[in-house]
């Protein structure tokens, strides 16, 4: 006779929404200082306020989430003063619809009479950066509508980048200055409704 | 499928509608209309789920990992049913005092662009989708979709809905109802919608 097992790849209900909360398919589903798993989609919600990041140690890259440091009464008040917090950011920043931080640019040849690609490694604030898009370089002061040509290392296969994730745009560098502390931003859209 | 039943609860006779209809415990088959009046407390979700088999000799027979939907309704006995129906009647009474007097209202999970295979394995980005749930009411694309943000409103339409129903793709759908699972398709990107947002459905007549 055969057997078979059926098990659930879900850590349990999400200690906020109730929904399985599972991390296998880019699930998203952080456990918190209580051991109680937050789901993906809460996760999304505040994200923005806890990025994530990773750093070399010894040969292995380790990653430093904020978001596990607090229990689930905690995580309860950050999503109710997430929606207040972000649009205070998105004042900040002149209305934008999304905002990227630069920390890191590489300039890459791509063939001897092509225009070489830039790589503006950092994170969106806000938002979300897509593949395909346009957007807005502001470098010291100036703006340069500049298009994304591809979004990497993001949201698994999405080719996008979202909030609290470090990504990386590239973009034509064909007139283009950028340098780390610079912004890409997504405007406009809101503005016109 | 084309089997069809009577609804336990309404009595009706239906076609079994593949991954619609709900069964409550000893599989009593529900319409979807009436598994939909209870939805509000007791949304499907989903979850991953690894079969694994293991033949008599002790060697792995096979595996695999899929999507399934977790329904609260299978556990329930009809009288159960029953007893919900006022329950979900006295929270969709708070959360329309709470929330106010749109058609319907609808939890944002999620903000993100399809992409599709243009072919020669080029991968070019598509229509935008705003995933999430039906919080309140139900609605169809052609309604006037609300963003409630300080002070100010945006009013935007959907091209299209599109709901889950089986495993994780996506079916368009005519109308989205309570506590479903639905997906608003966009042509244009949307990106002042943010994770977590709830919009505002409103009829058409009143597109501004
Ligand atoms: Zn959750
Ligand atoms: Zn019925």
């Amino acid at each position: 006779m055969a057997e078979t097992m059926v098990v659930r790849m879900d850590l349990g209900p999400c200690a906020v929404c109730g929904r399985p909360a599972f991390t296998v398919y880019g699930g998203g589903t952080v456990v918190l200082a209580d051991q109680a798993p937050l789901c993906g989609n809460c996760v999304r919600r505040i994200r923005f306020l806890y990025p994530v990041s990773q750093r070399m140690q010894r040969d292995m890259w380790i990653t430093d989430d904020a978001l596990v440091k607090l229990n689930t009464e905690e995580v309860r008040e950050v999503m109710k003063t997430a929606p207040d917090r972000l649009e205070n950011l998105r004042d900040a920043n002149d209305g934008c619809d999304a905002v990227f931080r630069v920390d890191q640019v590489q300039t890459e040849k791509t063939g001897l009479f092509r225009i070489p690609v830039l790589r503006l490694k950092g994170y969106p604030l806000y938002g979300r950066f897509n593949m395909g898009e346009d957007a807005v370089l502001i470098h010291e002061g100036t703006a340069y509508p500049v298009h994304l040509d591809d979004v990497a290392g993001g949201s698994l296969l999405s080719r996008a980048g979202e909030a609290g994730y470090e990504c990386t745009l590239k973009i034509p560098a064909k007139g283009i200055p950028a340098s780390p502390g610079d912004t890409v931003v997504k405007t406009g859209r809101q503005e016109k409704l | 499928m084309n089997r069809t039943f009577a609804c336990t609860a309404c009595g009706r006779t239906v076609r079994e509608d593949d991954g619609e209809t709900a069964y409550l415990k000893d599989d009593l088959p529900l319409c979807r209309e009436c598994a939909a009046k209870i939805r509000i407390l007791y949304p499907r979700s989903f979850t991953w789920q690894s079969t694994y088999t293991e033949s008599s000799d002790g060697f792995d027979a096979g595996s695999d990992e899929r999507t399934v939907w977790v329904d609260p309704l299978a556990d329930m006995t009809m009288e159960e049913y029953r007893e919900a129906l006022p329950a979900a009647e006295s929270v969709r009474e708070r959360m329309r005092a709470e929330l106010g007097g749109g058609k319907a209202y609808f939890r944002v999970d999620d903000n993100k662009r399809r992409l599709k295979n243009a072919g020669k394995g080029r991968i070019v980005p598509s229509d935008y989708t705003v995933s999430g749930t039906v919080i309140l009411g139900s609605f169809t694309a052609e309604d006037t979709i609300r963003v409630h943000r300080r002070g100010k409103t945006l009013t935007v339409k959907a091209d299209s809905a599109e709901r889950i129903i089986k495993g994780l793709v996506p079916k368009p759908s005519e109308f989205l109802d309570e506590g479903c699972h639905g997906i608003l398709v966009f042509k244009e990107d949307v990106p002042f919608i943010y994770p977590g947002d709830i919009l505002e459905i409103c009829g058409q007549e009143e597109t501004v």
